[in-house]
């Protein structure tokens, strides 16, 4: 069972009122999880009897019927880079169905609302979202150690179990540092040198993510979401292009 | 171009500036640019709405006043009439290929886009809509110039200059609403605050009426761009900046009470709203203060640090911030400074009537930026606030503590603002 209560991500990711507004014959947005079908946020008419998280779980599909139908319909090279948009008519609403990145976005009109219109207003929203939604991370290039040649050697030296004097035994007391909490920090010292205003870049961190300064002042408690929130706000505001923070920020 | 002092009067009694009936204020590259930030960091793609909003209600409301007053009509006229006012009040220029159906709009040397490029450079891009207040004051001219039942223009930011394109355009298309000609912010909103039996207004101090007369006489080049030392300076209708903070304020605060959230926004969004005001006022104040027509008439500064916040403060009220006067200076201790009318007051009164919070970040940034001013900037040695002074004090010292400690919104005779330089 799904439930139909607002989610943390779809009241904190994302405030969708403002692409709504003035849009004659809207219904609702429903920006979804294209893979999993989870609902990331939405919003919907005053009074509107629709569930958001069913119209999310109902779509997931289409993600894959896409990938499938594109190059089917206009050739493989095409249809692969085209993003299909799907439109679903039923007896009351129109929907438009887009693909942003991982998200998929629903945008639910009136059956009355004129077709070339309402297609038009479902394009410029998903433009602003296209600006608007997280990119994925892509994962840390791990660093692998050079292949070496084998050799035929004597018997393996004996561990060594010298600390070398600069280097500080390990601290036994005291508890594991969260690595998410270093993540933040950094990031927030990264941003603070590198920005033009660095007096102001704590505040913008801590009110672009919709996080508050308690807890980018005290990062502990976050989780992987509001690091990845954390992280398109810092891209913000550095002017970097999505995606390229966790690069320009390797030592 | 026309001087500013040929269209920008004095509101009398009210210590404000105004253009027609307009209340005006300068301001400068710095703070259009970190107020649209602000606003862009609060509401993310739905600030661009709210800025767009706030500049098409404040520019619909000072071109109708200017063209009503000077019996303007016709489609090319009032454009004409667009042209030259945003070109005189400093704001950049603007080419309108329109029709009664839409068009485009064509920006160069625009405030925002300019002074981003100005205060961040050519590598810093945004990557979202920039330039609110020239695609509200495009959308407002077309609206005025071609009525309509149906609808208003709406402007669409098309190219930016700050996204990486080689200029800005907006494309313009009537939207379809029922439109509500926007009320801005009128002299008669301070008059009917400041009501028949106040008393007169002080004159105000040499120095003050001086720069009065020194901003009266800048003239925008065929840019539409007015300098004074290193920052762009621009005149805007008093409403767009205030109904943008407070649009956004409420904003904030009315989801957070929806929620029930505990993470306090608004006051975040308050501190950034109050430094676009420090840092334009520091630049500005200290500029025109230094300038060297203020140094030949009355020659060198005055080294008692009372009489130079004074003269500090008289010099920003020439500005349009009101008649500001400085009620106690305990040097690095404490600056408090008061004032009947300023215009965030004013409008606030207006659109939203008294309030027991603290809703002035304007008055709270400019008392700022005057203490730091008498505190960190050696007028005497005739160099003014060197280049990166600023930027070495914010990232230097701690932030002074402001407080409000009186408000015209709170049912005080007047507003005061207390800083705390310890």
């Amino acid at each position: 069972m799904i439930e139909d209560a607002p989610t943390m991500e779809a009241e904190g990711a994302m405030v969708l009122d403002g692409l709504a507004v003035g849009v004659d014959h809207l219904e609702a947005i429903v920006v979804y999880f294209a893979e999993v079908g989870h609902l990331y946020a939405s919003w919907k008419r005053k009074g509107l009897e629709l569930s958001p998280a069913r119209v999310a779980s109902g779509f997931v599909g289409l993600a894959d019927v896409s990938s499938r139908v594109g190059p089917a319909l206009l050739g493989d090279a095409e249809g692969r880079l085209d993003s299909p948009v799907f439109t679903f008519e039923t007896s009351r609403h129109t929907t438009f169905i887009h693909r942003v990145r991982s998200f998929g976005v629903a945008i639910v009109f009136e059956r009355e609302a004129p077709l070339g219109f309402a297609r038009m207003a479902a394009r410029n929203i998903v433009r602003t979202l296209d600006q608007e939604l997280p990119y994925p991370r892509e994962p840390a290039p791990v660093a692998l150690p050079e292949a070496r040649a084998t050799a035929p050697s004597g018997p393996p030296a004996p561990p060594d179990m010298q600390f070398e004097a600069h280097e500080p035994a390990p601290d036994t007391q005291h508890q594991a540092r969260n690595p998410l909490g270093d993540r933040v920090r950094a990031l927030i010292r990264h941003v603070e040198t590198n920005a033009r205003d660095a007096h102001l870049a704590r505040a913008r961190l801590a009110l672009r993510s919709g996080l508050g300064l308690d807890a980018v002042g005290h990062p502990e408690a976050l989780n992987a979401d509001a690091l990845l929130v954390l992280e398109t706000a810092a891209e913000d505001i550095l002017g970097l292009e999505p995606g390229t923070l966790t690069e320009v920020m390797q030592p | 171009m026309m001087s500013l002092g040929t269209i920008v009067r004095p509101v009398p009694d009210a210590g404000l500036f105004a253009v027609s009936d307009q209340i005006v204020i300068g301001g400068t590259h710095h703070d259009a640019v970190l107020l649209d930030q602000a606003v862009w960091d609060a509401l993310g793609s739905e600030g661009w709405a709210v800025r767009r909003q706030a500049a098409f209600d404040a520019s619909y409301a000072l071109i109708g006043a200017i063209a009503k007053r000077l019996g303007i009509e016709g489609d090319r006229e009032i454009v004409d009439l667009a042209i030259e006012l945003f070109g005189t009040l400093g704001l950049g220029q603007l080419r309108f290929e329109i029709g009664a159906t839409g068009g485009e709009v064509f920006g160069s040397d625009l405030l925002f886009g300019s002074g981003f490029r100005e205060r961040y450079g050519e590598t810093l891009r945004l990557r979202h809509h920039a330039d609110a207040f020239a695609a509200g004051f495009a959308a407002a001219a077309a609206s005025i110039a071609y009525p309509s039942d149906w609808g208003s223009f709406e402007a669409d930011e098309t190219q930016c200059l700050v996204r990486g394109d080689a200029g800005c355009v907006f494309s313009l298309s009537r939207r379809p609403q029922t439109f509500q000609p926007a009320e801005g912010l009128a002299r008669s909103d301070a008059e009917q605050l400041v009501g028949p039996d106040a008393p007169p207004e002080s004159d105000p101090a040499p120095v003050g009426l001086y720069t009065r007369d020194l901003v009266a006489s800048c003239v925008a080049n065929d840019k539409g761009i007015i300098r004074i030392g290193d920052v762009r300076f621009a005149v805007l209708p008093a409403a767009y900046r205030a109904q943008l903070t407070y649009d956004t304020l409420h904003l904030i605060e009315k989801r957070a009470s929806a929620r029930g959230a505990t993470t306090k926004l608004a006051p975040l969004f308050v501190e950034l709203a109050k430094d676009a005001t420090r840092t334009s006022m520091f630049h500005l104040v200290g500029a025109l203060y230094d300038s060297a027509p203020l140094r030949d008439a009355f020659g060198a500064p005055p080294t008692d640090p009372h009489d130079l916040v004074e003269q500090l403060a008289a010099v920003a009220g020439a500005l349009g911030w009101g008649s500001l006067a400085v009620t106690e200076l305990v040097p690095n201790e404490r600056l408090v400074v008061s004032v009947t009318l300023t215009p965030e007051v004013v409008y606030y009164a207006a659109r939203h009537g008294g309030t027991p919070m603290s809703r002035l970040p304007g008055l709270q940034g400019l008392a700022e930026a005057l203490a730091l001013l008498v505190t960190h900037v050696d007028f005497s040695r005739g160099e003014g606030a060197p280049p990166g002074l600023y930027e070495k004090l914010m990232a230097e010292s701690r932030p002074f503590h402001v407080e409000e400690t009186r408000s015209i919104l709170s049912g005080d005779r007047e507003c005061e603002v207390v800083v705390d330089m310890r």
